[in-house]
């Protein structure tokens, strides 16, 4: 052998293996650590990109948990803005390891947020999920009562998924100083009141979301020893930074972080796949087709294209008629409602 | 002469009987009942600016219970008294089954917000064969509709669904939560609700027993006036025209007629 590079695939190099093709006609983009079927029960969490994949899997009938199912009588959308129907509980979008490592961790007990209640026009809010109920609950203590059944059902949610997919969205976050509470999104936001005294911006390392991550891996396993784990990366860019850099900056940053966390735990354990979704929304090879023209938001064909990939890896038959319905859900549902970061624009003069 | 059509389920037959023995006070009103038990007025469809029954069961059983209507012509009528059609607190109580607002009791269901809870009564209110039948009647005419929902439950009705609600104290607010669903929905679709005479509740949910005893409904399926003594849900002619009486008594359409004493 002249080189290591002399009998490697073709989609190890460039030319064959990118030049000339779509992302649905790239070959090994994503191989399989181990496999899943529509029996495997599966939890979502993330950002939100997140809501496209648990979507999709629920109407390509997976088995995708949902411990708080909507009241009958509320309409999709409807249930959506009331946390309904996008994750496996009703916590909403979760931007960033330590916010799901906190969530775990207060599951079981070992964590107790500080500050958990926020108000807004006289009505309460649970500042770890400010968006599931958006005109808020009548008094604070409503909120610790809602608050506390929720935690029992994402116990359950940890104790009974074979699959836990995460989607990483976000670096950066906003913290209760003092206590080091993580939120997911800025006081003053949605709820709440920013107080620089105690509110801090915080952008999260390499190291500390690997940490958090494992940890979060950890405390599932303690409770759900063969839970496995698929990371995926958010592609949807930051709506805003707090960092003082440029978003365009800031965007790349953070998601070449969790992309680098991602790889690592991913490289690094069995239980851990990652999949390339953020690969295949981003890469040059998209020519950007794939967001709408706000080149933030992913459009529909995007999400599909992804899921088409998982599918076809995982070896899942989605039928055309099934396919269709796919494409439809996807150019139905509006998803900036439930996105919390995106209420930022507001505050972009 | 004000025609009105009276538009329903099993829950006209009570109406009918109830009719029967108040038509007198009302000399200026002509009721014409129109409907067949069970899902059957689901089956009206909007042809030609009428709704005509889409199957030739249902066409039979209108015929022969409105003496020979085969279609409800907007033209022929004043006004329109729609009754039960699943217009019922019962579905508010299918929400209530697992899931609990703010100011109800504590316990092992979901928790969510009054708001919430409200929109999920009306949503199922929405389902409802009522709500179907006035959005098709609703495409055919802008006349006066009265809505008489189905009557609450009798008292004698023991199972947990209602024994929950009132050891807990929640039955007065699921009966508030209901009215507030109803008027919501009368506002959209523009029609009168009358809710049930407040003389002929037993409790906040419940009717009072002797408005079930000899009750009777339409036959599932037919236009049969049969014995209901086994369920709890259908009341007898008294109740009928108690509810009549009320709804007569204050729409503004028949409520200007000279009234008999």
């Amino acid at each position: 052998m002249t080189s290591p590079y002399e009998n490697l695939p073709p989609e190890a190099f460039w030319r064959t293996g990118v030049v000339g093709k779509t992302p649905e006609t790239l070959e090994g983009l994503y191989r399989k650590k181990f496999s899943i079927d529509r029996s495997t029960r599966i939890a979502t969490a993330g950002s939100c990109f997140a809501l496209h994949i648990g979507r999709q899997l629920r109407a390509a009938d997976f088995s995708v948990i949902d411990t708080e199912p909507a009241p009958p009588g509320l309409n999709a959308d409807q249930a959506a803005q009331f946390g309904y129907g996008l994750y496996s509980a009703r916590y909403s979008n979760i931007y960033t390891a330590r916010q799901l490592r906190q969530l775990a961790e207060e599951a079981i007990g070992k964590f107790h947020p500080a500050d958990g209640v926020w108000q807004k026009d006289g009505r309460y809010f649970d500042a770890l999920r400010p968006g599931v109920e958006p005109n808020g609950l009548s008094t604070a203590d409503g909120v610790r009562e809602h608050r506390a059944h929720h935690l029992r059902q994402v116990s359950t949610v940890i104790r009974s998924a074979e699959l836990f997919v995460f989607t990483l969205g976000l670096t950066e976050a906003w913290i209760h100083g003092p206590s080091g509470t993580v939120y997911p999104t800025a006081p003053g936001t949605i709820a709440g009141s920013y107080d620089p005294a105690i509110h801090l911006f915080h952008n999260f390392t390499f190291l500390e979301i690997h940490d958090d991550l494992l940890a979060f891996f950890n405390l599932v396993k303690e409770q759900n020893p063969n839970a496995k784990f698929l990371l995926t990366v958010s592609p949807v860019p930051l709506t805003a930074t707090a960092s003082g850099e440029h978003v365009v900056s800031a965007t790349t940053y953070s998601k070449s972080v969790l992309r680098a966390v991602a790889g690592q735990l991913s490289h690094g354990r069995e239980d851990v796949d990652y999949f390339p979704s953020y690969e295949i929304v981003t890469c040059s090879l998209s020519r950007g087709e794939y967001f709408e023209p706000n080149l933030r938001t992913v459009r529909p064909k995007g999400v599909q294209v992804v899921m088409k990939i998982f599918f076809a890896e995982q070896g899942i038959v989605v039928g055309p008629r099934k396919e269709k319905k796919l494409q439809k859900d996807e150019e139905r549902v509006q998803d900036q409602a439930v996105c919390e970061d995106v209420l930022l624009d507001a505050f972009s003069r | 002469m004000t025609r009105i059509c009276a538009i329903g389920n099993s829950h006209l037959a009570a109406l009918k009987l109830g009719w029967d023995s108040i038509a007198h006070e009302f000399n200026g009103v002509k009721l014409i009942f129109v409907g067949a038990g069970g899902d059957l007025v689901g089956d009206l469809k909007v042809e030609d600016g009428c709704l005509v029954p889409s199957t030739a069961s249902l066409r039979q059983f209108m015929e022969d219970l409105s003496g020979g209507l085969s279609k409800i012509d907007p033209g022929s009528f004043d006004g329109f008294l729609v009754c039960g059609l699943e217009f019922s607190v019962l579905k508010v109580m299918y929400v209530a089954d697992k899931f609990r607002a703010e100011a109800h009791a504590k316990d092992e269901r979901h928790p969510v917000s009054d708001e919430c809870f409200y929109l999920a009564s009306v949503g199922c209110l929405r389902t409802s064969l009522m709500v179907q039948t006035l959005t098709k009647l609703r495409r055919i005419t802008e006349k006066p509709i009265a809505v008489l929902p189905a009557p609450m439950c009798s008292d004698e009705d023991q199972r947990p669904i209602w024994q929950r609600a009132e050891a807990n104290g929640d039955d007065a607010k699921l009966a508030e939560i209901f009215a507030s669903a109803a008027q919501h929905l009368a506002t959209e679709l523009n029609f009168r609700l009358f809710p049930q005479p407040s003389h002929t509740l037993a409790s906040s949910l419940r009717t009072k027993r002797i408005y079930r005893q000899g009750s009777i409904r339409l036959s599932r399926g037919s236009n049969k006036i049969e014995s209901a003594q086994g369920d709890y849900r259908h009341m007898n002619g008294e109740y009928g025209a108690a509810a009549l009486r009320e709804a007569l008594g204050g729409w503004d359409l028949c409520s200007r007629l000279p009234r008999a004493s």
